[in-house]
């Protein structure tokens, strides 16, 4: 399945502001879905579809900074651009203290808004990426047995076979064929590259 | 302003008028007395005992009437009094000619009293009857005693002339002087109007000053959208995949943004404008709507919920309607300020309005804010006093003196359990209830 398109997603309460945005984003080719209130935008999000939020601060009902704290409660990582009215530093803090990548004061150059949008994309798809590689090797690291993520936990924090085989109380022999099993399990090569999908899994713990 | 009588003239200042110038008809026959007094001797050398017995008794008189005059209480005391001097002058008078058998003088000298009360008192017709009826029995009694009835065939026709012309000047005289107390009490009162109108307008400005961050981002907003629309269609019409009706429809949409952000300057500019107080007939509801224009961008910006519960048929108040918008926004703004705690509770600002039954329109502005603390409620409406950290302490000062200038009423309650709930009530204009019905 390709991966679905990336979407700039605009939450504005002003219908003049919704319309003329997502004007100006799909004359660049963008697309764009945009939405009157947090709540219509929270009952839609779908958390796979890629893209980024531009969002307006001040809104009746949910404001922006709200609708940043429920995305971070549902642990939705979408890259977030404020757009601010004049004056409003203390509440651009705010916003970017609560997650916002970025804000932007209004009336705002079409340039600017355009640069940081598709900056705020690129940053959606790298950290999908991220997340895909650490769903997949936490995947992995689901298939290995308990004496097999033993013997891993202990090749990570850098023991030698036979360190491994007499803190387990087993043969250097079982332990290398533990290890072979590990390493194919993880789809990896070598110890350094078993090091690194560890890490990105978030699984290495300091002692065993 | 002084105390005003149901007559429309300051009663006060009419009886110390009166006072003023009776204590001037006093001395001026205090004189004419010492004048006789050295004429006397020369002339009827005779009888000096008694003639100066007279004139030390009208003297006495005199003196203790110019006490009574120097404060007067009440306009009955002031007319009193002249009523009594000019008895005990004319008796005197006509007495002393008696005595010295003159029947000449003493006509004169009574003509020349009762003229002098009526161009000289501003105290209308009937005190002015009195003093002629007295004039004319001690005239008549002089006249009696020297010359008997015959004689007298003339006189009553030249007294009852002297008295018509005499009552007119008294009649004339009250009538001008009510003339300028009149105009006296328009140019106070449109001075007060005139005081009432700057500071109310001063106090627009500080709200407007108040609301200014507000009201920017108001106008930011349509200002975004316009660029926002041109930038988009600048990259379509360089790309060259824009047709002219599709472009149509956003120049629409420009021109209409645009015609928003000039309603949101002309809403300020109405406001702030200074300008005489101009009373028309207007709907309580619309001032309200107008009022809340310019308050939600306020309660937007502090997620406070902003309701209207207005009355379904319009409702004609006779006013200035930016002042009475001015009462609305202050206490709708008041409302926000009293919930700028955030504890979690909910927030909500509403105002109702409703016809009452005693010929008024009602307005009702509630919040669920902190409420009224029993120490400040005395005090609320007192200029100066504020319990904000910024506050100047004018806004409910204000707002009362407009409400009451236009006759009506603004009081304070509790909002049920939590809050508090400002009551306005305005005369409703007339002509109303019949195009109801």
């Amino acid at each position: 399945m390709p991966p679905p398109e990336p979407t700039v997603f605009v939450v504005d309460d002003d219908r003049a502001m919704r319309e003329s945005l997502s004007w100006l984003l799909d004359s660049v080719g963008l697309r764009v879905r945009s939405y009157a209130t947090a709540a219509d935008f929270l009952a839609e999000h779908d958390p796979a579809q890629p893209g980024c939020l531009v969002l307006d601060v001040r809104m009746p009902g949910m404001s922006g900074l709200d609708l940043q704290a429920e995305l971070a409660r549902r642990g939705v990582e979408l890259p977030t651009i404020v757009i601010t009215g004049h004056a409003e530093v203390s509440m651009a803090v705010r916003a970017v203290k609560a997650g916002a990548i970025d804000f932007i004061e209004k009336p705002f150059s079409d340039q600017l808004l355009l640069d940081r949008v598709r900056q705020a994309l690129e940053v959606d798809l790298e950290a999908r990426e991220v997340r895909r590689r650490r769903e997949d090797a936490r995947r992995r690291l689901a298939t290995l047995t308990a004496r097999e993520r033993e013997v891993l936990n202990l090749v990570v924090a850098g023991k030698a076979n036979k360190e491994v085989a007499s803190a387990l109380g087993v043969s250097p022999k079982t332990v290398e064929v533990h290890r072979a099993h590990v390493m194919s399990k993880m789809c990896v090569d070598s110890l350094a590259e078993l090091i690194r999908i560890t890490l990105l899994a978030g699984e290495i713990r300091e002692n065993p | 302003m002084p105390e005003v009588d149901t007559a429309g003239h300051p009663s006060s200042e009419s009886v110390a008028l009166l006072a003023q110038r009776a204590r001037v008809g006093l001395w001026l026959s205090l004189t004419a007395m010492a004048l006789f007094a050295l004429v006397d001797p020369f002339v009827h050398p005779g009888l000096l005992g008694p003639l100066y017995a007279f004139k030390a008794f009208m003297v006495a008189v005199t003196f203790g009437l110019f006490r009574v005059l120097r404060r007067p209480a009440t306009r009955l005391q002031a007319v009193t009094a002249v009523l009594l001097a000019v008895a005990v002058f004319s008796v005197g008078s006509a007495a002393s000619g008696i005595l010295t058998n003159d029947a000449a003088t003493t006509p004169v000298l009574l003509v020349v009293l009762s003229m002098g009360t009526a161009t000289l008192l501003p105290w209308g017709v009937y005190p002015q009857l009195a003093v002629q009826a007295i004039v004319i029995v001690c005239v008549m009694w002089n006249q009696w005693a020297i010359q008997g009835s015959a004689e007298l065939s003339a006189l009553p026709l030249a007294l009852i002339i002297s008295s018509f012309a005499s009552v007119y000047a008294a009649h004339a005289a009250e009538r001008s002087q009510r003339e300028r107390e009149r105009v006296e009490a328009a140019e106070r009162e449109l001075r007060a109007r005139q005081h009432q109108v700057s500071i109310a307008h001063a106090a627009r400005l500080s709200t407007l000053g108040g609301m200014a961050a507000g009201l920017a981002h108001e106008i930011n907003q349509p200002l975004s959208a316009i660029v926002a629309y041109a930038s988009g269609s600048a990259r379509r019409i360089r790309d060259g995949d824009i047709g002219g009706p599709a472009l149509l429809e956003v120049v629409d949409s420009f021109a209409d943004e645009a015609l928003r952000a000039g309603e949101i300057l002309r809403r300020i500019r109405d406001f702030v404008r200074h300008r005489e107080v101009a009373r028309s007939r207007a709907d309580l509801n619309a001032l309200v709507r107008e009022a809340v224009h310019f308050a939600e961008v306020e309660a937007r910006e502090l997620g406070i919920a902003l309701r209207l519960a207005l009355a379904p048929e319009p409702l004609a108040v006779e006013v200035d309607g930016i002042q009475v918008e001015q009462v609305i926004l202050n206490l709708v703004r008041n409302g926000f300020e009293a919930m700028s705690d955030d504890d979690g509770a909910p927030r909500e600002v509403s105002i109702e309005t409703r016809s009452g039954d005693d010929g008024a329109v009602q307005l009702v502005v509630r919040d669920t804010g902190i409420g009224i603390p029993q120490a400040v409620a005395g005090r609320l409406f007192e200029p100066f006093f504020t319990t904000k950290r910024d506050g100047l302490g004018l806004g409910l000062p204000v707002s009362r003196s407009i409400i009451e200038a236009h006759g009506g009423l603004v009081w304070v309650s509790q909002n049920g359990a939590r809050g508090a709930a400002f009551h306005i009530a305005l005369p409703a204009a007339r002509g109303t209830r019949d195009a109801a019905a």
